[in-house]
């Protein structure tokens, strides 16, 4: 995995890794960590943040907020202005906001690693 | 579904989602089926005369009709309005604006789901947060005011289904010991511990082991032999073993626990070189035939 060797399609393929929906969730008991897992568990929580959506995994430590600040912060993430993407300069949008000096927040989330919100690097100043 | 446990009666339980391929598709037909029985009734128009004047060429017609096809789908998608009038259909808002002003915003856009409840009515419990929706919809992405709580963003790891074939999930049921529903009696399934099996919500068998069937039938998905995002679940109020493999449910991965041990251990995450990943796999291999 860490080598990039095998990826989480060849965890779903060899059953290590299953999809479920809600109906087939009422039918399992799902721990949360692995120190959780008793005899009647039946699955396992990949990672406790993908509860969260792709805007609210921008938040640091959400779990320190009022959770209507996260609410909130949700709406104001979308109106940040940086790079847009790897093809900004080529695009024939007719309206466009750049950031001229785009800057690496302190404090990233590992949603923003997975989401490739780094990599077109445009968080002002976050923290 | 019956509403004997409130948490049953939540919206994402029974909930299938529309998705673009299916209303798509539904707008074609609707627009090409009356672009032919347009172009029948011109032609017809035009041969009905006794005597013309000139010879008839069907293309004529053809390019008066200025592509009904092409701007019907246009006007569709540029409004959002999808009208439908062969499966009388009259929605507004289908198509949202995918705003490009920021990566962010064109991400969350891409995640967003509406909801088909009216926001006109001041009752909260569409707009409350479900706990049957944990992990799958995000419980802080929501927008203030009117639409607050009803349009809703996916989580991050969330997979929305496409439609599978049915014929290979029912052959899968009777091979797994269902009874073909054909062949039953009504002594039979009204017999102590039938349990139907529903695929898709259309009965097709018979079991009286349903524990044994969803065990048997989860092997089979985790071995590869059918699509990942084939469902199974038993409700014991309906005495029913429900499949499900149709489009528009939200699914998201969990790792499987097997006799109190996470399947995925540490060799799994330090595979680093190629030999190492074949040995894996042929671990993997031995141990998981059945």
């Amino acid at each position: 995995m860490k080598a990039g060797l095998i990826a989480f399609d060849d965890f779903l393929h060899k059953g290590l890794v299953e999809y479920l929906d809600v109906n087939e969730e009422n039918d399992c008991a799902i721990a949360m960590y692995e120190k959780d897992i008793d005899i009647n568990t039946t699955h396992l929580e990949i990672e406790p943040f993908t509860i969260l959506g792709a805007v609210a995994g921008l938040i640091p430590y959400p779990h320190h907020n009022q959770s209507p600040r996260n609410t909130y912060q949700c709406a104001m993430g979308k109106q940040a202005i940086g790079a847009i993407g790897y093809n900004q300069l080529r695009r024939l949008d007719t309206l466009l906001y750049l950031m001229v000096y785009p800057q690496q927040p302190m404090v990233k989330t590992k949603s923003i690693e997975l989401i490739g919100y780094d990599k077109v690097f445009l968080l002002a100043l976050t923290v | 579904m019956s509403g004997t446990n409130d948490w049953n009666c939540s919206p994402l339980f029974k909930q299938t989602n529309p998705r673009a391929g299916q209303l798509l598709s539904l707008l074609f037909e609707d627009l090409f089926k009356r672009f032919n029985t347009e172009l029948k009734n011109s032609i017809e128009d035009a041969t009905k005369k006794q005597n013309r004047t000139s010879q008839f060429d069907a293309l004529t017609p053809l390019q008066n009709h200025s592509d009904p096809i092409t701007n019907g789908m246009v006007r569709a998608i540029s409004t959002g309005n999808w009208n439908i009038q062969r499966f009388r259909m009259a929605r507004a808002g289908v198509t949202h604006m995918l705003s490009r002003l920021s990566y962010i915003a064109a991400l969350g856009t891409m995640t967003r789901i509406s909801s088909q409840f009216e926001k006109s009515r001041k009752i909260s419990g569409p707009r409350a947060l479900q706990p049957s929706s944990f992990g799958m919809l995000c419980p802080a992405d929501t927008p203030e005011g009117e639409l607050c709580g009803l349009t809703k963003n996916l989580a991050l790891m969330t997979h929305i289904t496409t439609d599978s074939e049915e014929g290979p999930i029912r052959r899968c049921a009777f091979m797994l010991g269902a009874e073909d529903i054909s062949l039953i009696s009504g002594r039979e399934l009204n017999a102590h511990g039938a349990y139907g099996v529903y695929v898709n919500g259309t009965i097709v068998g018979l079991t009286r082991f349903p524990a044994k069937f969803v065990k048997d039938f989860r092997n089979l998905r985790r071995s590869g032999y059918m699509s990942e995002f084939v469902s199974v679940f038993v409700n014991h109020h309906h005495r029913a073993i429900q499949i499900a493999c149709d489009g528009g449910r939200i699914c998201r991965p969990a790792i499987i626990v097997k006799e109190g041990k996470s399947t995925v251990e540490q060799e799994h995450i330090n595979v680093h070189s190629p030999f190492d990943y074949v040995l894996m796999i042929g671990f993997e291999s031995r141990t998981n035939s059945f």
